[in-house]
């Protein structure tokens, strides 16, 4: 087993710093660029994760409709940190029924393009972390233990970058699942007061006509 | 203002709020007042103005949603309201940053606590940075007048909720200084849904006071209108051109508007105001914009406990811990304790579940309890001499570059030890630290365990709210960027009004800060007309 964060991610300094929080230092690379290269490496070795988004003849999801923020791969990788991350019996829904795939690209679609990049390239580390870690597969590919094993990492490494990762998209994750109707039985939350009817947005109807919603 | 566009004639008489969809053309707009965001600090420079009689035009880049739009879901009120879905991080990825971006700003999701702004901050900022004019005197009347038009008034007793007196019990049980919170309320009916907008029109945002007050005295508010580029000629602003924004795309529209007036006001909020300076090209003028950025965050300790708490439902600053407001140092500087002020948390069920650390089925575990699920929230009075800076991220939106030093880790630290403290002092039965080293604690022996908890960008999963500086006001432009009438050094008409002009955080909730301010510059903004 590689020791925790793997060599090859250390900053300066392999990660211990004076100051805790912010000591990293990574020679003038910045954190987008940082990620991105990560997230593009696997398309040197023969993947297509991050440049899926671009060369999918469809970006489809399992639900038949178009994804307009995410890539297919992209969207496969999220619903494994999902099901990895969220709970599963104890009358909660599945991730599907909570629509956090979904959910998650439409937000995507409407966020600053430094945002939606970010998000993009933290999901392609994900899907490739798994290996400095000891386990072979992509994310998506291995099984849940590991893959909550892989998230436990991610989130409490000395690398700030991927602390970052494995942070940001299980709290999106779960916002958008907790959020959602369908969980909220589960948790005993008696929904909003006055139970008004759900009152969508210019922006929440653009997503749906242009992702087939209507269809 | 004889050139005004014709179609325009009868908006410029009668106020009125003019949405993206409106503008289907590209035009000029002439006023004698431009105010840049419609928030606590820009809608309260507006109906200043607006009252006063002068001509207002207010830009929102955010739509306008009138309460009859709202629906208190979560996720739909926060793309609704809240800049870029909240889902903006500081650049180490550790901190979200939560403003608003509507017509009424962030004050249609805050908390509505309305905290006059401590005299011990407002010597610190006079004596230290060079801020005139903005003493205990000068603002009491503002917020004498603020108090009647927003009915600030200290919480009473039937606005506490279960864990609004748990926290006000502990704190009596620890001997520790709190009081009622004052808030800007008018006939709450307790819904608890404040961070997704009113539907009661109760909280007294600004959406339902100044914005609607400056539009009586005719004031123009355009939403869905994003400022681009100021149009400069030796120190004076001649116009800003703006771009209109579709907003079911949340995309430029290709309309354009050109605001020519005699005076531009930016009140783009804390986390926006400096970055449209930097996209000006001012930072060699100006060599203090985007510094000495503070944020309040937030460190979040949730509690199990053996009775309902049901942490969703009433208002949620009913009562605040104040012993801890200032930071404590010993002789040797070496800090003891403070720093924070320590409130109840509440937050619906997709926020609390986004900041439970816990995963699959231990996350499933406790989110199945959750109507007895409490917990309490500090918000960090930044250190001054650990303050952080805006810069511009590659596509100009704004980047939070926070250090987050060893006062400020400190400070954490024991904020989350003083909020354990308190809860297994009223019946915790399990404590969970939000953050990702997932820290439980079962009894008061495990508080030492606080001591080894790593403190670390993304280690604590923590929101920030209440932004400040990055425009901070002083003395000349070596040290600031704005002077004490709110100016821009190095211009005549052009002045900044909201919490990027605070040299430090507040140490309280700033809105009732920015407003009192708000008045200061519209006074001298009125001078110069």
């Amino acid at each position: 087993m590689i020791e925790q964060d793997g060599a090859g991610l250390r900053g300066d300094g392999a990660g211990t710093t004076a100051s805790g929080m912010s000591g990293l230092h990574w020679h003038g690379l910045s954190r987008r660029r940082f990620i991105r290269g990560l997230a593009l490496l696997p398309t040197a070795v023969g993947g297509s994760f991050v440049l899926g988004a671009c060369s999918e003849p469809q970006r489809r999801w399992r639900d038949g409709r178009a994804l307009l923020a995410l890539s297919v791969a992209q969207a496969q990788t999220l619903e494994a940190v999902a099901r990895a991350a969220l709970p599963a019996g104890g009358g909660f829904p599945d991730v599907d029924e909570a629509q956090v795939v979904r959910r998650f690209d439409e937000e995507l679609s409407f966020v600053s393009e430094s945002i939606r990049g970010d998000l993009q390239a933290a999901l392609g580390v994900l899907e490739y972390v798994p290996s400095l870690y000891g386990h072979f597969g992509r994310f998506s590919a291995l099984g849940g233990d590991a893959q909550r094993a892989v998230l436990d990492a991610l989130c409490g490494s000395r690398v700030e970058l991927l602390r970052a990762i494995g942070s940001n998209v299980r709290i999106l994750v779960q916002f958008f699942y907790f959020a959602h109707p369908a969980t909220w039985a589960a948790t005993g939350y008696d929904g909003p007061f006055g139970h008004l009817p759900e009152r969508l947005s210019e922006q929440r109807r653009w997503y749906a006509e242009r992702t087939g919603a209507s269809a | 203002m004889s050139t005004l566009l014709g179609s325009h004639t009868e908006a410029r008489r009668a106020g009125r709020i003019v949405q993206g969809h409106e503008l289907t053309e590209s035009q000029a707009i002439e006023a004698e007042v431009c105010v840049i965001g419609s928030g606590c600090g820009g809608a309260t420079v507006a109906r200043q103005l607006a009252m006063a009689g002068h001509d207002v035009v207010v830009l929102e880049r955010g739509g306008y949603y009138p309460e009859s739009s709202f629906d208190q879901r979560e996720i739909n009120m926060n793309a609704k309201l809240s800049a870029d879905r909240s889902m903006r991080a500081s650049a180490d990825g550790g901190t979200l940053l939560l403003s608003g971006q509507n017509v009424g700003g962030a004050s249609v999701h805050y908390w509505a606590d309305s905290y006059r702004t401590p005299e011990d901050r407002l010597q610190l900022w006079a004596e230290r940075y060079g801020v005139e004019g903005h003493d205990l005197a000068r603002l009491t009347p503002a917020w004498d007048e603020l108090t009647g038009t927003l009915n600030v008034h200290p919480a009473t007793e039937d606005y506490h909720n279960r864990m609004n007196q748990l926290l006000r019990s502990g704190a009596q049980q620890l001997g520790w200084e709190g009081h009622a919170v004052p808030q800007a309320r008018k006939g709450c009916v307790k819904s608890g849904h404040c961070m997704q907008g009113c539907v009661y029109r109760a909280k007294q945002s600004q959406l339902v006071t100044h914005i609607p007050q400056a539009i009586d005295h005719g004031a123009r508010v355009y939403a869905d209108v994003e400022a681009a580029e100021l149009l400069r000629e030796r120190g004076q602003v001649r116009a800003l051109r703006a771009r209109v924004i579709d907003r079911a795309r949340n995309q430029p529209s290709g309309v354009e508007l050109t605001v020519r007036a005699r005076a531009f006001v930016l009140a783009a909020g804390g986390y926006y105001s400096a970055p449209f300076l930097l996209r000006q090209g001012l930072q060699k003028q100006l060599p203090m914009l985007g510094r000495n950025f503070g944020m309040n965050p937030t460190a979040m300790v949730h509690g199990l406990y053996d009775e309902d708490i049901v942490l969703w439902r009433n208002i949620p600053a009913a009562f605040g811990v104040e012993q801890f407001r200032l930071a404590r140092y010993d002789a040797a500087g070496a800090y003891v304790e403070g720093g924070y002020l320590l409130m109840a948390n509440q937050i619906q069920p997709g926020l609390l579940g986004s900041m439970m650390p816990l995963m699959g089925d231990a996350l499933g575990e406790w989110m199945a309890q959750m109507p007895r699920i409490g917990g309490t929230i500090a918000w960090i009075d930044d250190p001054a001499d650990e303050l952080g800076e805006l810069q511009l991220a590659r596509d100009g939106t704004p980047k939070v570059v926070y250090p987050y030093g060893p006062k400020t880790q400190a400070i954490l630290r024991d904020t989350i030890r003083k909020q354990a403290q308190l809860q297994f002092a009223v019946g915790a039965r399990r404590l969970l630290v939000a953050g990702a080293d997932a820290l439980q604690l079962d009894s008061t022996a495990d508080l030492p365990k606080i001591d080894r908890l790593p403190i670390r960008a993304g280690g604590l999963f923590m929101a920030a709210p209440h932004p400040s500086g990055g425009c901070i006001m002083g003395r000349s432009a070596r040290d600031s960027v704005t002077g004490p009438s709110h100016r821009v050094h190095g211009f005549d008409n052009l002045f900044v009004a909201d919490s990027s002009v605070f040299p430090t955080p507040v140490s309280v909730d700033p809105s009732f800060t920015i407003m009192a301010f708000s008045y200061v510059a519209a006074e001298h903004i009125r001078q110069m007309l």
